[in-house]
């Protein structure tokens, strides 16, 4: 039974993931906290780590979690689920093709989901910014708390951001990099 | 991403041409799921039907799950060894980095109007501080989309069916209801303040055509008594000349 659950939350997590990995963050941890256990921070090196891996962050942690609840049928399930939207979408647009691409509504469903993607993507970085860069566990919950900001996080964060968004370097070594990093700074 | 396929399929197996390839990635960038799969499936339905689709799902699912499998292999190992802990806390930093990297990036695509602003900063809101379904969300960009759209094209009957869509929604979820009006109000603010300045751009040119048209007479005259000028200071030098 829980390894049905898994396969409708992952597959309702097919059908809204637009934007690449990034854009779902929150979403997905939203529904994986719902059905397994997993504290932030923990959530947070997965998608680090699929960072590292091939394939995007929905499949691997499909396939991950899935693995985590139900072994490998549920690996197995949960990734289909997570696919199976992006497969029937594209049989139906496959085979109207023009119409698809020159409709004006479609095209405005598009610009519409895309700024709604963007807003998303800002909640994951905040996300992000909440297990790495104020440290984790120690999120402030009321104003009046004290911001623990953890120096080499900023400074891995800020490095790789430079490296991606000035020098173009790939993401995998950048992450590399990161690790590496993270090794000799943090203590 | 994009050089790996256009490698592999159009050079390498001649499955495709170029711009074919360019038609299947920004198809499959605009519907859910990530980019390989759905041009995997794009790619096999095109080329052998469903069963084509099924297969090339398959075989763009399976290296990711076999690196999964490998990891779940050697996690027992690795787990509560402090370099491992230390390596991704700084992998967490590094993501941080790359999503705000793709934010960057995103920016020049999607934000072409301040209607789309108010679309992200309202969804952001939504998820962060009221904690609304990611369903609604997605579901409010679109209808505001189109709502901008029907005003546009002055379709009353459309802009009258998002708004009533809206009003049901509003009516089964109540605390989506002050995030959609807000996001609604403010896009539609937004996009009268546009027009607005198209107007005052248009009329702007035009003004500045009359001017230009006007400076252009004055110039024309200028220029033309000018060459008169000349011409006669040409003529008095022929005349001085032949006077000579």
């Amino acid at each position: 039974m829980l390894i049905l659950e898994l396969f409708l939350r992952f597959f309702k997590l097919g059908f809204i993931s637009f934007g690449g990995g990034y854009a779902i963050i929150p979403l997905l941890y939203k529904e994986v906290s719902g059905i397994w256990r997993v504290t932030k921070t923990q959530f947070a090196n997965l998608i680090g780590l699929f960072e590292l891996t091939p394939g995007s962050v929905t499949v691997n942690a499909a396939g991950y979690v899935g693995y985590q609840i139900g072994k490998i049928p549920g690996a197995v399930l949960s990734t289909i689920g997570v696919i199976l939207p992006s497969f029937i979408l594209m049989l139906i647009i496959s085979s109207l093709l023009k119409k698809f691409s020159e409709n004006d509504i479609t095209k405005e469903v598009i610009r519409g989901v895309r700024p709604a993607a963007m807003g998303i993507m800002c909640s994951s970085l905040i996300f992000f910014i909440g297990t790495s860069i104020i440290e984790a566990g120690k999120m402030p919950k009321s104003i009046s708390d004290p911001l623990v900001i953890s120096i080499p996080s900023l400074i891995i964060a800020v490095l790789s951001f430079y490296a991606v968004h000035k020098k173009n370097v790939n993401p995998i070594w950048v992450t590399l990099g990161a690790g590496a990093l993270g090794v000799l700074l943090v203590k | 991403m994009l050089p790996l396929f256009k490698k592999e399929l159009v050079f390498k197996h001649h499955w495709l041409t170029e711009d074919e390839l360019m038609d299947i990635i920004s198809i499959s960038q605009s519907v859910p799921g990530s980019l390989t799969i759905n041009s995997a499936a794009f790619l096999g339905r095109t080329m052998a039907g469903i069963k084509g689709a099924v297969f090339a799902i398959l075989g763009a699912a399976l290296a990711p799950m076999l690196c999964i499998a490998l990891f779940v292999g050697i996690q027992p190992l690795i787990d509560g060894n402090v370099y491992v802990d230390r390596f991704f806390t700084g992998i967490r930093a590094a993501v941080a980095g790359l999503i705000l990297s793709a934010l960057f990036d995103l920016r020049r695509h999607v934000l072409q109007s301040k209607a789309d602003l108010v679309i992200m900063a309202g969804s952001f809101a939504a998820i962060q501080v009221f904690d609304i379904n990611f369903i609604y969300i997605i579901a409010c960009g679109i209808l505001c989309s189109l709502f901008l759209y029907f005003l546009a094209n002055k379709n009353k009957i459309g802009t009258a069916v998002i708004l009533g869509s809206n009003l049901a929604i509003s009516a089964i979820n109540y605390r989506t209801a002050y995030v959609f009006w807000a996001i609604f109000g403010l896009a539609y603010i937004c996009y009268q303040y546009d027009k607005y300045l198209i107007r005052k751009r248009i009329g702007n040119e035009s003004n500045d055509k009359k001017d230009t048209a006007v400076k252009a007479e004055k110039t024309e005259k200028r220029r033309r008594s000018e060459s008169k000028s000349t011409k006669n200071y040409e003529l008095k030098g022929e005349e001085a000349n032949a006077n000579t």
